[in-house]
């Protein structure tokens, strides 16, 4: 079981790996590292998971809230183990007269479920409260979702990276924040039904924007200033390759909010 | 305002009291909602409040923040083309700061007499909310979609008359439940399916009237219930805050 477990953890890693590779192509034209050596990069914006044991089995599992030290949890796929447990405990429900009564009468049945994959959900690894999506690693509050990896809260989404609150339509992200019916952005904060933006913010109806902010319909922006296509497809080109080549060398690049808080 | 009444309502139909204003409970509310909890700034702009979520990925915008309609007249300025030529992620914080201020405020769509919140629409009568779409008389909560009248709840979709309940869909007057689905008059309840007037209850799915799991039958589960909730109630009223919530209540008796 454990070796079919492993086996079935490596592909679903091998799938998120070739559509993170896929995404690196999509917004920064491709030749990025795997996915995992940029774990720490890819981390810093959502809330992360913590890793706990399973007091069933003692395997190890995903939880996301602010559960205490002592609390006991246990897989999501650990249901008919944990209902076997519960059949011999004893309840006294009798002595229940209020709630620290019943707090007690009731502890041996609090444990948590971690590892939560509800739905048609396949190739999820590492991840919690996970609902009819595909290809999910380390992330949590994922629904309807594919290609999802250390994200928290991600919505109809597909091939997103390093996000958190990526809603609807979000396709192509990484390194974002707030997203809605966006496609291919890269370090961004607050990207509505737009597509090729990379370290811009409060962004609505645009297209190709890099380095911009507060804009509304507007296209081939940088610094807010609209560009030539020439002159906006030169400067896009290079600045890609300086945050390409950072992201290879350095395994990070500075972030959307050190741009804005001007660090 | 509309909101204090609801949270009266909601209060009475969960608790069988009404408890008062809702501010006196805030705390108590933000207590597991942390990303609720709003950070007051001032506009770079202006002398207006501008309010910033605890979620991580707002407050990395750090104090270089301005409301809504001001960010778009900011949005005006540009650097010059030498400059957009000059730039490099080295150098972008510094040759951007003139420009790169920006909002937290994401107001979508028409909302009615909703306040001191931030990314939010279309609501009605929503106080303290960030990420709060489709809803109506929702407070002290932080990512809720298409829900009315919730308090001090976080990730909760189609979710209605509710106290303090997490990462869940579908639930109705239900108090300190979590990671569930379906289920009303339901309290202090984790990864719940399809349950209704249960309470103390992990990893079930359909049951009623139930309490650690086991169904007890409609009469003595409404004789225990009446006796937890009345010091519930009491506890909340004396000190506007309860020790216990779904998160500690497994190492509570410990």
């Amino acid at each position: 079981m454990l070796n079919k477990n492993a086996q079935s953890n490596g592909l679903a890693i091998l799938a998120i790996e070739k559509a993170w590779a896929g995404t690196c192509k999509a917004v920064l034209g491709g030749g990025l590292p795997p996915m995992r050596e940029l774990e720490a990069y890819l981390s810093r914006h959502a809330e992360a998971c913590h890793v706990e044991k399973s007091s069933i089995s003692g395997k190890p599992l995903v939880a996301f809230g602010n559960y205490p030290p002592g609390t006991k949890f246990m897989r999501g796929a650990e249901i008919l183990e944990y209902e076997a447990l519960m059949r011999n405990s004893k309840l006294g429900i009798n002595d229940i007269k209020d709630i620290d009564s019943a707090i007690r009468a009731v502890s041996e049945i609090g444990i948590y479920a971690g590892d939560i994959v509800l739905g048609n959900s396949g190739n999820v690894v590492d991840s919690t409260r996970v609902v009819d999506s595909t290809n999910i690693f380390r992330s949590s509050d994922v629904i309807y979702s594919k290609n999802v990896a250390y994200t928290r809260i991600a919505k109809y989404c597909e091939s997103v990276f390093g996000c958190a609150s990526a809603g609807k339509g979000t396709m192509f992200a990484i390194g974002c924040n707030e997203m809605y019916m966006s496609n291919r952005t890269f370090e961004c904060f607050y990207i509505y039904s737009s597509s090729d933006v990379c370290y811009s913010a409060n962004i609505e109806n645009c297209q190709d924007c890099l380095f911009s902010f507060n804009q509304r319909g507007k296209r081939r922006l940088i610094g807010n200033r609209e560009l030539s296509a020439d002159k906006y497809a030169q400067l896009k080109s290079k600045l890609l390759s300086e945050a390409k080549d950072m992201l290879s060398s350095r395994k990070s690049v500075p972030s959307i909010y050190e741009i804005i808080r001007g660090d | 305002m509309e909101i204090d009444e609801r949270f009266s309502q909601v209060s009475a139909m969960l608790f069988g009291r009404m408890l008062g204003n809702m501010e006196d409970y805030c705390e108590w509310l933000l207590s597991t909602a942390h990303e609720a909890r709003m950070v007051e700034k001032k506009s770079i702009a202006s002398d207006r409040k501008v309010y910033v979520p605890s979620a991580k990925f707002f407050l990395g915008l750090g104090s270089r923040v301005m409301a809504a309609d001001e960010a778009l007249r900011h949005g005006e300025k540009s650097i010059s083309e030498a400059d957009a030529g000059a730039l490099g992620l080295a150098n972008a914080a510094v040759k951007l700061s003139g420009i790169s201020a920006t909002t937290p405020e994401i107001i979508y769509s028409e909302n009615i007499g909703t306040s001191k919140s931030c990314a939010y629409g279309p609501t009605q009568h929503c106080y303290r909310v960030a990420c709060c779409w489709f809803s109506k008389y929702i407070a002290y909560s932080y990512w809720t979609r298409t829900s009315d009248s919730l308090f001090g709840c976080s990730l909760c979709t189609d979710c209605g008359f509710s106290i303090k309940c997490y990462s869940s869909t579908k639930l109705t007057r239900c108090f300190e439940v979590n990671d569930s689905n379906r289920c009303s008059d339901s309290y202090f309840c984790h990864n719940c399916e399809d349950m209704s007037e249960c309470m103390f209850c992990f990893n079930a799915k359909g049951k009623r009237y139930a309490i650690g799991n086991v169904e007890l039958g409609r009469g003595k589960y409404m004789e225990i219930k009446k006796k937890v909730l009345a010091s519930i109630a009491s506890e909340l009223e004396a000190k506007k805050s309860l020790k216990y919530d779904i998160y500690n209540i497994g190492t509570a008796a410990v």
